[in-house]
């Protein structure tokens, strides 16, 4: 497990942040609020190929990932992005994969199993 | 999730008793092992020098484990090692760890208690794991 604080622990379950960010388009839009700031739907539409409502659907979906947060400022719907699920995720993934790579490379340290009956290790 | 997967030259039984058993668990799991592995077992293991509690959840002689494990803060994960039989590769370890975020927990009735109890917890996950199969 990772060195990830509870606090920084993502509202999302791993699998739903990482299935929003499955689709290209997604990344896309995240990438786009990253870069260039928070965004309406309508702002966002108008950069990519894509209806206002095909662009909110995508928005919908990352938000319930927690990887964009909606806010109403005046008339319209700001997202903005949100990375913390995103880096918590990540850090779980590299400590807890450096930990089965130490574990991996503990197992075949051992006596290889001719080695082991030569000696008569168990 | 976190995949890895290895070839070893042991037998079958070798390689059960490395990932059926504690003794087996010390020698490449976690760095001391006070578990019985065994269906619905609790315990610690130590590893890395940090304490975990585990609670073993599934155990098919000879094929392979499940448990889930966790430290004192709310970071859970469900381990499964299993033995695959490939006749075109031989026997291979097959290890994932899953990782059940925060909200996993908050899924657990043994929270909404006024004491938080590690242990309902990992057995509340255990159940839940098993009924999202």
């Amino acid at each position: 497990m990772s060195g990830v604080t509870a606090a920084a622990l993502p509202d999302a379950p791993l699998d739903v942040v990482f299935g929003a960010l499955a689709d290209p388009t997604r990344r896309a839009l995240v990438q786009r609020l990253v870069v260039s700031g928070p965004a309406s739907a309508t702002v966002l539409a108008s950069s990519f190929p894509f209806s206002r409502q095909a662009v909110v659907k995508h928005l919908q979906a990352l938000e319930t990932a927690g990887l964009v947060v909606a806010q109403r400022v005046g008339r319209e719907v700001q997202y903005r992005a949100e990375p913390a699920p995103m880096a918590a995720a990540i850090g779980w993934m590299l400590d807890s994969g450096a930990a089965w790579d130490r574990r991996i490379d503990r197992l075949r340290q051992r006596p290889a199993r001719g080695a082991r009956s030569a000696t008569g290790a168990n | 999730m976190i995949e890895r997967e290895l070839e070893l030259d042991l037998t079958a039984d070798e390689l059960w008793e490395l990932i059926g058993t504690a003794e087996g668990w010390r020698q490449w799991l976690v760095d001391d092992a006070a578990v019985r592995v065994a269906l619905g077992e609790f315990g610690t293991i130590l590893d890395d020098g940090v304490e975990r509690a585990v609670h073993i959840d599934h155990v098919e002689a000879g094929r392979g484990i499940s448990f889930v494990w966790s430290d004192q803060s709310d970071e859970v994960s469900r381990v499964t090692i299993a033995i695959v039989d490939d006749p075109t590769r031989g026997q291979r370890i097959r290890i994932t760890e899953e990782w059940q975020p925060g909200t996993a927990c908050a899924e657990c009735p043994a929270k909404s208690g006024a004491r938080w109890d590690l242990r309902a917890c990992l057995l509340c996950l255990s159940a839940v794991s098993a009924c999202r199969v």
